[in-house]
């Protein structure tokens, strides 16, 4: 809750290693509240039931890799306005050209600075 | 360190060893211990045959061998990222390929990610050649577009024929030259919800594989007659998509030569990654 008493931008991590998700939740939980999933599939079912304003996406998933949960989210549509950036350590042709294909609002590339991590994502949220 | 077979460890612990060793992978593929169990049943990878290195008792890499007849496959090799660099993957695939020998294999295959250098180096040093470069291709989810080029009007004078798994593996075991290991006869005998589609056209004769899933399509292989490849490859992917406009489609291990590729990207699919095929003989 901010001062004024506005919620928080809610962002959803999708993210299958504990330590990378940690890095961007303490980076973002001072201003956003951050939701965190392991898998694909809870990923799915957390973005459906919290809704978030951003969803970072990693692509190498467990279960369901992170394409297949960008194409689910954009054929949602409950959730296909909800931006999608991808957070992935995959060469960055490979990287952008799979952002194209699935629709999803940009990527950032893995390891993340936390220095410039905010403004990279307040990018993408609503002013 | 010492290699033991990795039949002495649970599923759960080789996916937990493997995800370890893969965490700063070129294109990190991690794997909950269902896929990894279907993995090792849908590849026929033997357990026995493959290895785990153990340093003080702890996992700090392991190697795969599939294993079919006369030729066998290197797959999931990994170390830990802090103790690489001490020839511990080295050791691993000579392991195996004393392994392969034990069993009778005589050709030993293995895919490296194109990027890969150090791993591409370490089988070229072990004696393995390329021999071509295999495409992951992904297609999200859409219906095809209804255009009026000539392809696609070719395809509208068509009519698939579903077919139920056993005929898919009996179109595949007819199939001529080398597949990829993910995408040989064997695979088709084990994965149960491989089924296909044929169509006659006008150009040639062809078939299609696919596994559908709750949330893709996977296993998309194309067998055509005729020397233009393209078309019924058209006809073949269009009438897939027009079944399955909704899930998102990985085709696996496509060969960079294929005379249909061109088809695949008409209906959209996008090169993910690529992979380099290597080979080498086992001496008897």
């Amino acid at each position: 809750m901010t001062s004024s008493g506005e919620a928080l931008p809610i962002i959803l991590i999708i993210e299958d290693n504990l330590n990378n998700a940690r890095i961007m939740s303490r980076a973002l939980d001072q201003f956003y509240t951050v939701h965190h999933a392991m898998d694909g599939a809870t990923g799915l079912q957390m973005a459906a039931a919290v809704h978030p304003d951003l969803i970072l996406l990693d692509l190498g998933l467990p279960d369901v890799d992170g394409q297949t949960v960008a194409a689910r989210i954009k054929q949602d549509i409950a959730l296909q306005d909800v931006p999608v950036v991808v957070v992935t350590a995959w060469p960055s042709e490979t990287a952008g050209q799979m952002v194209a294909a699935y629709g999803c609002q940009g990527y950032i590339a893995k390891p993340i600075d936390t220095r410039l991590f905010q403004l990279q994502i307040a990018e993408y949220l609503p002013q | 360190m010492n290699l033991v077979p990795a039949s002495q460890f649970s599923i759960e612990e080789l996916t937990e060893a493997y995800n370890k060793t893969r965490v700063d992978y070129l294109v990190p593929m991690p794997m909950t211990s269902q896929r990894l169990a279907e993995y090792v049943h849908d590849y026929d990878v033997s357990l026995d045959a493959s290895a785990v290195a153990l340093d003080e008792g702890e996992i700090i890499g392991l190697c795969m061998l599939g294993l079919r007849g006369k030729d066998a496959w290197v797959t999931r090799l990994g170390v830990l990222p802090d103790l690489r660099k001490r020839h511990t993957g080295l050791q691993l695939v000579e392991y195996i390929l004393h392994q392969a020998a034990e069993h009778a294999a005589r050709q030993v295959y293995l895919e490296v990610i194109v990027g890969n250098t150090p791993a591409h180096n370490l089988f070229t040093r072990l004696g393995f050649h390329e021999i071509r470069k295999l495409l992951i291709l992904r297609r999200p989810p859409s219906r095809p577009a209804e255009t009026q080029d000539y392809f696609a009007a070719l395809s509208r004078t068509t009519t698939p024929v579903w077919l139920n798994h056993d005929q898919a593996v009996e179109l595949a075991a007819q199939r001529s030259g080398l597949h990829a290991w993910t995408n040989r006869t064997e695979t088709f005998r084990n994965v149960d919800h491989i089924h296909g589609m044929h169509i006659d056209h006008s150009y040639g004769a062809g078939w299609v594989s696919f596994e559908e899933t709750a949330f893709q399509l996977r296993r998309v292989m194309i067998t055509t007659e005729g020397e233009m490849a393209i078309a019924p490859a058209y006809s073949l992917l269009h009438h897939l998509h027009l079944q399955f406009p909704m899930l998102d489609t990985i085709a696996e291990n496509i060969p960079a030569d294929s005379p249909g590729l061109a088809a695949f990207y008409a209906l959209g699919y996008v090169a993910s990654f690529v992979r380099i095929e290597m080979m080498r003989s086992i001496q008897v």
